[in-house]
Formats: structure tokens, sequence, C-alpha cells
């Protein structure tokens, strides 16, 4: 997902599930950093390395590909941004080392999102802003998973989106090219996308990036046939799935602020959907390259508040300026701790289900250490 | 049409185009493999051809040499992109077929001169590695040609 998505949405279903303005714009700051919070920005504010949560191109272009490497490309991208819905998926005459490749496919509504978001409860608002990234994006990069895989992640030239002419929904082939620099052209139906690389393990096969920014694309329908599917086709529909995700982070937060109990898969507010269905549903599925201004307007008028754009300075000279036993305290300190616990939380599942995918993980008690 | 049949359709769609694809490579393969060798001066045209010098100095010679060539060429590419076409729908005619069968039929005849080759102690790399891309050929020809009429099969029952 998107700035509008992550950011702009996040704050409206904050606000919508009980926050205040402030609260939900800590909580909206926080998601839309899970993008942002890089080794390159922790290096610069001299914070923890092993908490970041992305990874930027540059990074990527460096990062190694043997063992070590692909175990912590996994750990950040299948934590944060294709959070595993099966770890213990069963699929026929498949090899072990393909399993832990397919176990790691990313989908809504599995066990792994209900222990993100209780991982939160009770914790800081820049932990629920993790977690609402996570799930939000559950939905949103489904179908992916958060390792370089080609075997998983790859998609070939049967890749049709659903657009509206004269009234009716046709079926229009996507044109794919490799041109980052140039933004997607959504009237000719020219994308961007990952080069085709057959080496499995290459970092072009990682996550969505076959797919270009489809599955960021809150308005996109589209078919395809994912490398996983055996010849079976997927009918992606964002529309859909974005208002689902929306629905399933309001009522997630009403669990975290103690205004519902409890909360588990397939669980959704629909009272909001009831009463600001028609207005998400505009939003959601106006056909343009991002959505800030929409969302943003939207929950402006839902708080009365201006919604400031995101700046990712905002609170970077708090942190430094902060004394060694104050920056846990910090704004960013709460966010790295957030994030420790996620990728700790997913880390482990990871392992406990067999796959050495995103390396070993040893559960630490704070008070006996290491057990050593 | 029922989802299975629909998956498979796509399944041997795919082999085919991939045979197709496979045939075109080996066409310019076999060109490769006979063109290489003069290049680098490993072998002479004559040598070769298993003619006299003489006789290569005729151009005619030499014409339908590299005519020969370029039909070897032509056939395969001719052969792998009618089937990447009926794979892909925009042709109906199986007449790559014809073509498949003379190529496997070929590849299985003069596959055991390997071996003849073997028992004289003549066995070197490029042998092997030619071995093992005959090997594939065949495999893939044999994909092609069950796929094709797996395809034909499901295209009639739903017309």
């Amino acid at each position: 997902m998107q700035e509008d998505f992550h950011y702009y949405a996040t704050y409206c279903a904050a606000f919508l599930s009980g926050f205040s303005h402030e609260e939900s714009m800590g909580i909206c700051y926080s998601a839309q950093f899970v993008d942002y919070c890089s080794r390159t920005i922790l290096e610069k504010i001299k914070a923890p390395k092993n908490a970041a949560t992305t990874q930027l191109q540059l990074e990527m272009m460096d990062a190694r590909v043997d063992i070590l490497g692909l175990q912590d490309i996994t750990r950040i991208w299948s934590s944060f941004h294709f959070l595993p819905k099966d770890l213990y998926a069963k699929k026929e005459k498949r090899s072990k080392r393909y399993m832990s490749k397919y176990r790691l496919i990313c989908g809504p509504n599995g066990d792994l999102v209900v222990k993100t978001v209780e991982n939160a409860k009770d914790k800081s608002l820049q932990h629920i802003g993790i977690a609402m990234h996570v799930l939000a994006d559950t939905w949103a990069h489904a179908n992916f998973a958060g390792t370089p895989s080609l075997v998983i992640n790859n998609v070939d030239n049967e890749f049709y989106e659903y657009i509206e002419k004269d009234g009716k929904e046709i079926e229009r082939k996507v044109k794919f090219r490799h041109n980052p620099s140039a933004a997607d052209d959504l009237e000719q139906g020219l994308y961007t996308n990952s080069l085709y690389q057959g080496n499995e393990n290459s970092i072009m096969n990682l996550g969505h990036g076959r797919a270009g920014h489809f599955p960021d694309y809150s308005f996109a329908k589209y078919r395809y046939l994912p490398a996983w599917g055996d010849y079976d086709v997927i009918i992606k529909d964002n529309p859909h799935d974005y208002e689902r995700a929306f629905a399933q982070m309001v009522r997630a937060m009403k669990f975290l602020n103690g205004t519902m109990f409890g909360f588990d898969k397939n669980m959704y507010d629909e009272s909001v959907l009831e009463k600001y269905g028609d207005r998400i549903r505009e939003i959601i599925c106006k056909r343009q390259l991002i959505a800030n201004d929409d969302w943003k307007q939207f929950g402006q008028e839902l708080s009365g508040c201006e919604i400031e754009s995101f700046d990712i300075k905002k609170y970077q000279d708090e942190y430094i300026n902060a004394g060694k036993d104050e920056k846990g305290d910090t704004f960013i300190g709460k966010f790295i701790e957030g994030a420790l616990s996620q990728k700790g939380m997913v880390t482990n599942e990871i392992y406990e289900s067999g796959s050495k995918l995103a390396g070993f993980s040893k559960v630490v008690n704070k008070e006996k250490g290491l057990g050593l | 049409m029922d989802k299975e049949l629909e998956i498979s359709l796509r399944k041997y769609n795919k082999n085919i185009e991939l045979g197709g694809q496979a045939m075109i490579i080996f066409g310019v393969w076999s060109i490769i493999k006979v063109i290489l060798p003069l290049l680098v001066g490993q072998q002479t045209i004559a040598e070769l051809l298993a003619i006299d010098t003489v006789e290569v100095e005729d151009y005619l010679t030499l014409i339908i040499f590299f005519a020969f060539m370029g039909l070897i060429l032509l056939f395969h590419f001719r052969m792998g992109s009618s089937a990447i076409k009926y794979a892909k729908g925009t042709k109906n005619k199986k007449g790559f077929l014809v073509r498949a069968y003379i190529i496997l039929i070929m590849n299985i005849v003069f596959f055991p001169f390997y071996f003849i080759g073997f028992k004289e102690g003549n066995i070197s790399n490029t042998i092997i590695a030619s071995m093992l891309v005959d090997i594939t050929v065949i495999v893939s020809l044999f994909d092609l040609i069950i796929s094709t009429y797996k395809v034909g099969k499901i295209r009639k029952q739903f017309g």
C-alpha cells in the first residue's frame, strides 16, 4: 500500500475507532514510517539498525543474496510488509525447500495478523501504527511472499486489468515496462514492473515487484497467473480488499483502545461502512495514482482538524538530541521498540514452523536471560 | 468450461509454447554447432563436408552448404513459431506436428551413434554436451506432441 492508505486512511480509521486527533496522528505517522525506517535512516540518527522495517532500493542493490542475506531480507519484508498467512500450509508433491517459501505467502486473516494486533495491545501508539501497517498490507500484498523467490513471486505476461468502458467492465492486457523513473500511465495501461530474472533468489523476485504497483492501487482489479498457482488464475479485487482492510483496521483499533473486547480473524467494523461506506468506496475506486488528497479531506472532515503532511524528519531531532537513557521515551524510540517486538514475533513464528528462511530465533525471557 | 480443464488447457498451451521456443533455440544451436568449429579454425569446410579442397573453391558448393544451413534454421524456426502461435490461439493448424515428428525421429535414429563413438574411445566434453542437448530436445518434443494432442482434445470438447 501507499501513503494514501498507510497515512491518511489509517488516520481516518484510527479516529473512527475512537482515538483522538493527536493519537491518530501518532498512529498514522508510525504506520507510514514503516515504509521509511531503513538502515540508512537509522544509521543517520544513530539508532539500532536491526530495527529497520524496510530496505531502500539502493540498500537492496547492495544486499547479499547468500543464505544470511536472504534471511535478513526475509525477516524485514515478511515481518512488516508481507505477513505470512499460513505458516503450516500444505501442498502435495513439493520439496521442503519449496514449501518453506510457499508458506511465507502473504494473505489476510491469518493467525499471524491476530498475533500482530494482540502484540500491540497495551503498547504505544507507535506499536499500534506498525500493527496497522502490517494488517493493511496483508490485504494489498496478498498472494506474494516477503522473500526473493522466482517460483513464488513471478508472474508472466498473462496479466489483465479490468477497466470500465462505456459503463461496462472490460478486460485490458497490461503492458509492463522496466522504467522506474516513469510514472505508470493509467490511460494507456502502461505500468512499470521489475525485470525478469531467472535466478531464483534475485532481488527482482522479492514481493510484488513482478506485478508492479498493482497491489498498491486501491482502484485496481486485475487477473494474473502467479507462479505458485499451478496455472490457476487469481482475480485480485483491490476495491473490495481495501474496504475490508479499512473495516478490519477500525475493528482492530477498537480492540486496542479498549472500546471492544477481543480481536480475531474475519472481524470487521461494519458500522463504519454503513455510515461512511459510500464515501470510502468513492475514494478507493477513483482511478488515480495516489489518493492522498481524497483521504486527507475525508480525515479532516471527520476530525475537524488539520492533518499535516508526512514529514520523515519530524521526530529525528528529538531522538538524536535525547540522552542515552531517554531515547526509549522518544517517538522514534517507541517506534523502534514496537518494530523490534513485531520483527521478533514474526521471526520466531517462522522459525517455530520449521523454516530457516528468516534465520534462527530464540525467545529470551528478560528475567531469565538466555537460559544458558 | 470446467475450472480443472481451464487449468489443464493453460498448462498444455504453456508446454507447447515452451516447446516451440526450445525448437527455435535448438535450430540456432544446430547452426552454431557447425559454424563455430569453422570460425575458430578447428575444422575447414572441406573437412566438414569430407571433400577435396578444390571442390570447396567452387562457389556453388559453398552456396549450397550455407543454403542448407539456412534451410535447417528455417525449418526449426517455422516449426517453433507455428507451435507458439497454436499455443496462443492465433493459429489452429497443427502442421508443425509433422516437423516435430521429423526432428524427433531423426534425433532418436541418430542418437545411438554417440555410443558408437564412445566405444571407439571418442569421448570429449563437447560430445557429451551435444548428447545432453539432444536428450533435452527429445524430451521437449515428446512434451510438445503430447501437449498438442491434449489441447486438441480439450478444444474439440468445448468447440
